[in-house]
């Protein structure tokens, strides 16, 4: 659905994204994995054009995203849906009103059916009875449902998941990467998330890719990954401090 | 009560606002329709200097327009006034630039003229102007000195009104007795040098008196002396006096033309005279206040602050200097002493004014023509009249290098004189001409004045010697000057009485 | 000295920059003025923010500026002997010029800082990036209606504190300093136009403007998390007010 071609970004002249390959499949969980600092925001933040390449592609459907223009964008954007690291849900607005506010900002619907479908969404997530609160009363792991039911109000087809389970304990982690499936089964969206998480990754992903020094090193299945022979990959998946990887 | 909605309280905020610059504006009245509810008009000045546009314009105070526009033609402000279409302004009106107050806002103030000029068209011009002047400023300086005087006169009021300044009047004169009497005793007591002063000081004032025949004596003699000196050189003096004459007989035709002129304003010389006469006369009544004004020391503070008031009004005139005088000619031909008093106020080295009180002892003569009718026919005879009483003198003089000029009144009547010095001042020259009345001739006077000391001087010449009716003489005399810082000397050497 | 003309080089293209992006901040901001649906909330939202929470500041402030005004200029006008021109010295200083400046700075104290660091902390916590991600113009949302907000409500405030400082200094002037009550209100409305009103309120407009568009900046641009967000709210104050007091130099020269 999505293919990435020799994507290079700088910035203040360092090589972030130094010609990144990639295919994400249609209806699939990719999950590109990576240490932190490596670009895998960068390379997620240009496939919603939150940032532009300094050159390469980003196709959807055969259609270059990086040369859309603004309002070109808007309408491609939804069919995007996007869950930020920190939630980045509004501090000013209720649950509900973060939920709704794509639906209030895009559609005519009225406030009751606008509320219907929060609480709807909110139930898929897996809370009730939260609408009125504000986001500073939720927990880390609340804030990253109402997250997720934010991102999918639209219904898109493509979600992006920015380290959905940072700062979560383990348990809380597991909970929210059993949403992640549940929700992915009942809608066939296709999701892409950035982790490094590897629990995570090998409980959620159809697709693993590796990205390392500003390309993708390594990808396929879960089994792939668990198999592979590439020292760096290796390292990374066994959470070595010893390896090719110097750590400083 | 239900929590406003943000809405409602940013409506409300508005509204306030609103209706806060609303009254705001309406008070200052700010927004003027003057243009659809006014005519223009336009003056012109020759500074506009701190007018601005919209400066009020107004009339007995009462604001009638604005200044609309000012523009420069002709090298002159041109200023075009909005006034109220209800106010009609006249051709006559006067158009001034003044201010409110000292550190007012400037405004045009429109003084009416007559009731029954036309009035001026919208666009017309007021053509009668006046801008701004030190008048206020000199107004300011001069209430203040008035107030100084008031202040004076008040206390001159206070000690000489009513009974009570009867009674403390009494007291002077009680108390220049005992002044006399002191003086006496410290005289005597006292100095010798000093005590003939004031002998001499007292007999030339009994002298003023009763003709002080101790002094024509002495004058004779003097008299005599010159005399027999002209004696000795008659034929010398002879010769001049021919010359003299023959001068004066071209002086009296040249005095002729003048006398033509002097005959127009004579009657107002006499008015002026006659008014003199009386201010002179009250000062005569006031005598006794003159001996209060020396003895009351608060009087005499009062009058050296009013003085040193006055000098500092004064300024850069760097001495006021008055001087008072005596001097007496012996007329040879009359056989009698001619006196003068004379008060001079000299604000400037080059002016001075002369005020003199002239004794005469020939009084003041003049022709009168009278007609008699006896049977028919008419005979015209003249009279030489006297008239026994004192002559003024009031004269401004201004000095130009050596020479001084003067005019004014001289002995009650219009003149002139002129004063050449020689030897540091201690030599005069003087001649004056007065009286220009045609039956008797023009009053001429020549003579010579020497400083024997700074306050003695002789005196010499020849009076009147163009005169129809003999009253021509020569004159001998001598006199003395005192300046105010002399006076005060004098003064400050007597005790005050208690 | 190389380094120096690198350093002096790196500012100058900061500054270059910095103008460039409020340019077309700006610019943005404005356009969507104009394009419709409005979305009234917002702005009603910001007005109130601006507007209404800053009334109890500017009201102390304008009251407080009026009486130390007659106060002032009391003592030196009685050395001329002209008190009763306390009256138009109150009037005239806070209408053209104390009014609008004291409350654009007070404005930009309270609001303006407040606002970079709201935006600060959108930027940091991804709200504004959540916002592009919603198909929602972050410019359109968040910087338009702070911005015509601070057009349209400095000049109400400032006509506020106009009055209260007149009326403080009445109260000084009258109650306290013995000036006769209706000279005062006589001279005040002799000397006062309309025009140093509106001449003031025009000026607390562009203020209005400078303090909601240096605030938008700088939390806009902000980065570096909580620092980051402190140093905008700091950043958005200094220039917010370095630029009134200067636009009100520009503007007074102009007016005057």
């Amino acid at each position: 659905m999505i293919k990435i071609k020799d994507l290079k970004k700088s910035f203040n002249g360092k090589r972030v994204l130094d010609g990144v390959n990639l295919e994400i499949d249609k209806g699939k969980i990719t999950v590109i994995i990576g240490r932190s600092g490596e670009g895998k925001s960068v390379l997620i933040k240009h496939i919603i054009g939150l940032l532009k390449p300094d050159s390469g592609q980003v196709l959807l459907e055969g259609e270059d995203l990086t040369k859309l223009d603004e309002s070109e964008w808007n309408k491609t954007r939804r069919r995007f849906g996007m869950l930020f690291q920190g939630a980045a849900l509004f501090d000013s607005m209720t649950v509900a009103g973060n939920v709704g506010f794509p639906l209030r900002e895009h559609t005519n619907l009225d406030y009751k059916d606008i509320l219907e479908t929060v609480k709807d969404k909110l139930k898929r997530v897996g809370l009730v009875g939260v609408e009125n609160m504000m986001p500073a009363d939720l927990s880390g792991g609340m804030k990253k449902r109402v997250g997720l039911a934010r991102a999918i109000i639209m219904d898109p087809e493509i979600v992006l998941f920015d380290e959905p389970t940072t700062g979560l304990d383990p348990i809380m982690s597991d909970s929210i990467a059993d949403l992640m499936l549940d929700t992915q089964e009942q809608l066939k969206t296709t999701y892409i998330a950035i982790t490094h998480d590897i629990l995570l990754t090998y409980k959620i992903a159809d697709k693993i890719a590796m990205l390392h020094n500003g390309k993708i090193i390594e990808e396929g299945g879960s089994k792939d990954i668990k198999e592979t022979k590439n020292p760096v990959v290796r390292q990374f998946i066994e959470g070595n401090a010893e390896g090719p990887i110097r750590v400083y | 009560m239900a929590r406003l909605s943000s809405e409602a309280k940013v409506g409300l905020f508005v509204i306030i606002g609103i209706i806060i610059l609303v009254f705001m504006s309406l008070r200052v009245g700010g927004i003027r329709f003057m243009r659809a509810e006014g005519y223009e008009l336009y003056v012109r000045f020759d500074s506009a200097a701190g007018l601005d546009k919209d400066v009020s314009v107004q009339v007995a105070g009462v604001e009638v327009g604005r200044v609309r526009d000012i523009t420069l033609e002709d090298y002159k402000a041109k200023v075009v006034l909005m006034i109220r279409k209800d106010v009609k302004i006249g051709t006559d009106f006067v158009a001034v630039l003044t201010t409110h107050g000292v550190l007012g806002e400037r405004y045009i103030d429109l003084i009416p003229g007559s009731p029954n000029a036309p009035l001026l068209e919208p666009g017309g011009e007021i053509t009668r102007t006046k801008a701004y002047t030190d008048i206020e400023k000199f107004i300011t300086i001069m209430s203040d000195v008035a107030g100084d005087i008031k202040e004076v006169s008040r206390s001159f009021a206070s000690v000489f009104g009513g009974a009570e300044g009867e009674a403390t009047i009494k007291e002077i004169v009680v108390n220049i007795q005992d002044l006399t009497d002191r003086i006496n005793r410290m005289v005597a007591a006292n100095d010798e040098k000093f005590g003939r002063t004031m002998d001499n000081f007292e007999r030339f004032s009994q002298l003023l008196r009763e003709e002080g025949p101790e002094i024509a004596g002495g004058l004779r003699n003097i008299t005599d002396n010159l005399n027999q000196i002209i004696a000795e050189n008659r034929d010398t003096l002879k010769g001049s006096i021919n010359n003299f004459e023959t001068a004066s007989l071209k002086l009296e035709k040249t005095m002729d033309a003048v006398n033509r002129l002097v005959g127009n304003v004579e009657s107002k010389i006499e008015e002026s005279v006659s008014s003199i006469k009386s201010i002179t006369e009250k000062i005569d009544r006031g005598e006794g206040t003159i001996a209060k004004l020396l003895n009351d020391p608060t009087t005499h503070k009062n009058i050296n602050t009013a003085l040193s008031g006055v000098n500092d009004y004064l300024g850069r005139i760097k001495k006021f200097k008055v001087f008072l005088g005596y001097r007496g000619e012996y007329l040879a031909d009359a056989e009698d002493t001619k006196s003068y008093f004379s008060l001079r106020l000299q604000p400037k080295a080059d002016k001075y004014y002369l005020v003199e009180v002239v004794d005469d002892p020939r009084g003041s003569r003049s022709i009168e023509t009278k007609d008699v009718t006896q049977g028919g026919t008419t005979t015209t005879t003249k009279e030489v009249k006297t008239l026994d009483e004192f002559k003024f003198s009031v004269q401004v003089a201004k000095r130009f290098g050596d020479l001084t000029l003067r005019g004014g009144i001289l002995e009650s009547t219009g003149g002139v004189g002129a004063d050449f010095y020689l030897w540091d001042d201690n030599i005069k020259f003087t001649f004056e001409a007065f009286d220009f009345d045609e039956e008797r001739n023009p009053h001429y006077k020549a003579g010579l004045t020497y400083n024997i000391n700074r306050y003695f001087f002789i005196t010499g010449g020849y009076d009147d010697f163009a005169s129809k009716i003999d009253l021509d003489s020569y004159y001998l005399g001598a006199g003395f000057q005192f300046e105010d810082e002399d006076i005060k000397y004098l003064l400050g050497s007597i005790p005050i009485p208690k | 000295m190389r380094e120096f003309l690198e350093e002096t080089g790196r500012k100058t293209r900061t500054v270059v920059e910095i103008s460039g992006q409020i340019g077309l901040m700006l610019s943005q901001a404005l356009m969507w003025i104009f394009v419709p649906p409005y979305k009234w909330r917002n702005i009603i939202k910001q007005m109130e923010f601006v507007g209404v929470q800053s009334v109890f500041v500017v009201v102390l402030t304008g009251s407080f500026t009026g009486m130390v005004l007659a106060l002032q200029s009391f003592e030196a006008l009685k050395r001329f002997g002209a008190e009763s021109m306390v009256a138009p010295t109150v009037a005239l200083s806070v209408a053209r010029e104390l009014g609008p400046v004291l409350t654009g700075l007070m404005v930009a104290g309270r609001a303006g800082s407040a606002m970079a660091t709201e935006l600060a902390t959108m930027r940091v916590t991804e709200q504004i990036d959540a916002l592009t991600t919603m198909a929602i113009n972050p410019t359109r949302y968040l910087i338009t209606p702070r911005i015509l907000a601070g057009i349209l409500m400095l000049p109400i405030l400032t006509i506020i504190a106009d009055f209260v400082g007149i009326i403080g200094g009445y109260v000084i002037g009258v109650k306290m300093l013995g000036i006769n009550s209706g000279v005062y209100i006589a001279r005040t409305v002799d000397y006062l136009t309309f025009g140093d009103i509106m001449d003031g309120l025009i000026k607390s407009a562009v203020f209005g403007l400078i303090l909601t568009l240096s605030a938008c900046y700088y939390g806009f641009y902000a980065t570096g998390g909580a620092e980051g967000v402190g140093k905008a709210a700091t950043r958005s104050m200094v220039l917010g007010c370095v630029l009134i007091l200067a636009s009100d130099y520009v503007m007074t020269s102009m007016m005057y």
